[in-house]
């Protein structure tokens, strides 16, 4: 923030200031084991051998390294960022004490308390509200009454799986969860002790193939999570996964795979930090969602990685392919995201809808300051009969920076009575950012329905003039249009999450106005 | 990477070129195809399988006008040629030069100013009332080039009608560009009857001074590849644009239409309007995009496309895009597509009317609202008898 106007009360200008910066921009003093820095097969054999993977999922490994060799890095996003040179980085980091603990006493202090910093308590005991990761600020919900708690004052349970650089290093409530049928745990463990499962899922939604980061992810992929949802099964609790990079110079390649078999359903939270550096950092994740026979997942993002500095130093590149396959009739996804960290972001959660009466549902928030650049949206893929799917994006932009929604929805000749609605709104605050919007439309059957709107703007004056008029300061006031031009998509949140998201809205933007 | 194996279509492009940058542009990229974003739903390369040696000079009689326009200057292109030349209105006055070295990027369009016969330059220095009517007829199976420049003083209008014309297969491939200084205005009123067999490309590069307006009507049939391509450079403040595109698409037609408009200066008011049908196994693109400048406040910047699909086998594939750096602007863009609203049909079959007859009032209605902007009553009744007319015919647009 250069200018600020008069009339604002000093102290919202230093708290904006403050605000500026990134809050969970510490790192941890961990010794830790890294494989040697750069990309080859031996790197490859390593990861695999550290993870004691058998021998399918190494050659699997190999292949994708094979194919990426021969890809080139997408360039068509609208996104500028210095040449990316994968040999100097380092593949796999893992805390020296071990990779995963026999229980949750094993885990090393410095971990557990750099996730309690993180608001992410990993015993069990302590869970309370579950992921609060993405929170403006850890200790002031815990001073204002939680809205969320049940009327008994029983707080809701999330289970955790916590991946800390290239390893999970805890996964809670395992054993509650077991006894519901589901399976929660990191993927590699996964492999170990699901190789059926993970061998018949693993790669079918997103091939080996499919783009450059995506092989990248397959050849090096280091820790996620693995959820199997039985036939018929209401998983009793919110899942979730917190993604931490904490060593520099480490790229995190995490993998996610879920499955919901028929008539099941699932609530998914993600959340991801990083700390503050200089050098940029490479987070390339591949998510796979399987969806059987009306069966639900509903997978929710708050995408928090380190931005990089007021000048755009530093942050992280987070390329990411997320697909959903509805593979089976009756079956829905649904992505609801908030972006509003990292320096780069390429990320297009999509849908397959391969099921008659299949539904697929994005609802996105994206928030850009100082030098950000995010490139997001969906794809829809309408193959089935009477397939819907909704596309909420709001983008905001501020600073310096560069937003584009980019969507596909595209029908196909079979799709018959497909339908499509699509709203795309931008919001640009302040004169030196830019918003943009791409979608393409595709469709080849004539029944099908599709709309598609998009309007960019400023915030109205005289929106602006009345709350202040009505005693709120300037940023209060932006605050407060914005949450209002988000709610779409905030309510789509679960409330774990929906508090969070709502205070991230307005900590992203304070100090954009001016 | 391995070099680009050309097909025989480019080897020919080639030897016709000078050396340059565009003979080596066309030696590394090849002509546009599904892999260059822009021409991902129009492949040019695919389309131009079979190789178009340069056209021969046209032979035989010209065909009989297909509009007619009353209060014109008519110039004819025949296969690239200009043919016959009148008298021009007052004001207007024409130039011919040998064809320029290119500095396009844009293949298509660099084609037209290397290849073209003649570079033909009109200038226009006052409000002109005579409408100019430009027939550009193409036949045979050879490619046909054609560079026209427009240069308009300040202060002064024009109304162009044109109508682009292929018999046979050839390969029609056009570049205009138009320069309109401060405070002037240009209107074009464009038709493209179908043409099966035709490959077509047009270019239209416009550029803008402050206050200058510029309003372009196109109605297109399509072909087996139709590309109209508009691109708008606003760069003084105050500008008017207008676009209005309606498309009638059966058969296998392709009908391709694609703009740029990127406002530079304060306060551009436009509107972009594009509907249009498709039926049988015809397939229409449309790529928008408004590009807003940083500083280019008060811009107010609206594009709808609508189209309605009659048949399984027809698609219709839509890019409407914003690249937006100003704050303070209104823009937006809408894309709907879908079948006849069979209540609509329903009511209006229980009033009496037969599905033919519904359809070609709905259509009518439909297309109706892209020949609003036409002032000139006369031809725009011309035009929207050249639709009534197409629907009649049924299935033969």
């Amino acid at each position: 923030m250069t200018d600020v106007k008069q009339g604002i009360a000093k102290e919202t200008v230093e708290t904006a200031k403050a605000l500026e910066t990134y809050k969970y921009g510490f790192s941890t003093d961990i010794e830790s084991v890294k494989a040697p820095k750069g990309l080859n097969e031996d790197i490859i054999r390593y990861i695999s051998a550290k993870k004691e993977e058998p021998q399918w999922m190494l050659d699997w490994r190999l292949e994708a390294f094979q194919r990426w060799q021969t890809m080139s890095e997408p360039r068509w996003a609208h996104l500028t960022y210095p040449e990316i040179d994968y040999q100097d980085a380092y593949y796999y980091a893992e805390p020296k004490s071990g990779a995963k603990y026999a229980s949750i006493d094993d885990v090393p202090e410095e971990i557990l308390q750099d996730f309690e910093k993180l608001g992410i308590p990993l015993r069990e005991a302590e869970v309370l509200l579950g992921v609060k990761g993405a929170a403006a600020s850890a200790a002031e919900a815990r001073t204002n009454p939680d809205p969320n708690s049940t009327p008994n004052g029983e707080k809701p349970k999330v289970a955790v799986d916590a991946v800390f650089d290239s390893v999970s290093v805890a996964t809670t409530f395992q054993a509650e969860l077991k006894k519901a049928g589901v399976i929660f745990m990191s993927i590699s463990e996964a492999i170990r002790e699901h190789p059926e499962l993970v061998k018949k899922y693993l790669g079918s939604v997103v091939p080996v193939s499919d783009n450059f980061f995506a092989t990248l992810n397959s050849a090096v992929f280091s820790d996620g999570t693995f959820v199997y949802v039985p036939a018929g099964v209401r998983c009793p609790m919110e899942l979730s996964t917190y993604f931490r990079i904490n060593e520099a110079n480490t790229g995190q390649f995490e993998r996610t795979l879920i499955i919901a078999e028929k008539g099941s359903y699932v609530s998914y939270l993600e959340g991801c930090t990083a700390p503050m550096r200089d050098e940029n950092q490479l987070h390339a994740a591949v998510v796979e969602l399987v969806i059987l026979e009306g069966a639900e997942i509903k997978y929710s993002t708050v995408q928090n990685w380190y931005p990089g500095d007021k000048d755009g130093v530093g942050g992280i590149y987070n390329f990411v392919t997320k697909r959903a396959d509805c593979r089976e009739k009756n079956a829905k996804v649904s992505w609801t995201q908030v972006e509003t960290g990292s320096a780069v972001t390429w990320k297009y959660p999509s849908c397959i809808l391969r099921g008659d009466n299949s539904v697929g549902e994005f609802y996105s928030i994206a928030i850009t300051n100082n030098h950000q650049q995010a490139d997001t949206g969906t794809k829809m893929i309408h193959l089935g009969k009477n397939t819907k799917s909704r596309i909420i994006s709001k983008g905001i932009s501020a600073g310096k920076s560069d937003q584009t929604y980019r969507g596909l929805v595209s029908i196909h000749r079979k799709a018959d009575g497909a339908r499509n609605f699509t709203q795309c709104d931008s919001l640009l605050i302040g004169g030196d950012c830019g918003a943009h919007t791409v979608p393409y439309v595709e469709t080849k059957n004539p029944s099908a329905i599709l709309e598609h709107e998009a309007t960019t703007s400023k915030l109205s004056e005289e929106q602006l003039f009345y709350c202040q008029q009505r005693g709120l300061g300037e940023e209060e006031a932006v605050a407060l249009l914005v949450n209002g031009f988000c709610r779409d998509v905030l309510q789509e949140l679960p409330m774990e999450f929906a508090v969070e998201a709502q205070k991230l809205v307005q900590v992203s933007l304070e100090g954009s106005v001016g | 990477m391995t070099a680009l194996k050309l097909t025989k279509t480019e080897q020919g492009l080639l030897a016709a070129l000078p050396d340059g940058a565009l003979a080596q542009a066309l030696q590394t990229k090849g002509l546009p195809n599904r892999r260059v974003e822009g021409w991902r739903w129009s492949d040019l390369r695919t389309a131009l399988r079979e190789e178009k040696p340069l056209a021969k000079t046209f032979d035989g009689a010209l065909p009989t006008e297909i509009l007619s326009v009353s209060d014109a200057t008519t110039l004819i292109f025949a296969n690239g040629v200009l043919q016959t030349l009148g008298d021009l209105p007052d004001g207007v006055t024409l130039e011919q030069a040998g064809p320029t070295a290119s500095g396009e990027t844009n293949l298509p369009a660099g084609l037209a100013q290397s290849l073209a016969d003649k570079k033909i330059t009109l200038s226009i220095t006052k409000p002109v009332k005579e409408k100019i009517y430009l027939r550009f007829i193409a036949k045979g199976s050879g490619a046909i080039n054609t560079h026209l420049v427009v240069k308009l003083s300040q202060g002064a209008s024009a109304h162009f009608v044109e109508s682009y014309e292929s018999a046979d297969n050839p390969f029609v491939n056009g570049l205009a560009t138009f320069d309109l200084a401060q405070e002037s205005h240009l209107t074009r009123s464009i038709l493209q009857p179908s043409a099966p067999e035709a490959i077509m490309v047009q270019n239209s590069f416009v550029k803008m001074a402050a206050r200058a307006r510029y309003d372009q009507t196109l109605i297109g049939f399509g072909g087996a590849y139709t590309r109209f391509e508009t691109r708008i450079d606003g760069q003084g403040d105050d500008l008017t644009i207008n676009l209005a595109t309606a498309y009638l698409l059966s058969g296998k037609n392709h009908f391709d239409s694609t703009s740029e408009i990127r406002h530079h200066g304060l306060a551009a008011n436009t509107e972009q309007l594009t509907k249009g049908i498709v039926r049988d196994q015809a397939r229409a693109v449309f790529q928008g995009k408004f590009y807003v400048a940083r500083g280019a406040q008060k811009t107010v910047a609206n594009m709808q496309h609508k189209a309605l699909m009659l048949s399984e086998q027809s698609e219709v594939d839509a890019k409407p895009e914003l690249e937006i750096y100003a704050d303070d602007v209104e823009c937006a863009h809408g894309n709907s597509v879908g079948a006849l609203d069979p209540a609509l049909i329903f009511y209006m079959r229980q009033r009496g009317l037969s599905e033919e007859q519904v359809r070609t009032m709905l259509i009518g209605a439909f297309l109706g609202e892209v020949l609003q902007q036409i002032s000139d009553e006369t031809l725009r009744n011309a035009l929207n008898d050249k639709i009534a007319n197409a629907m009649e015919a049924g299935h033969e647009f």
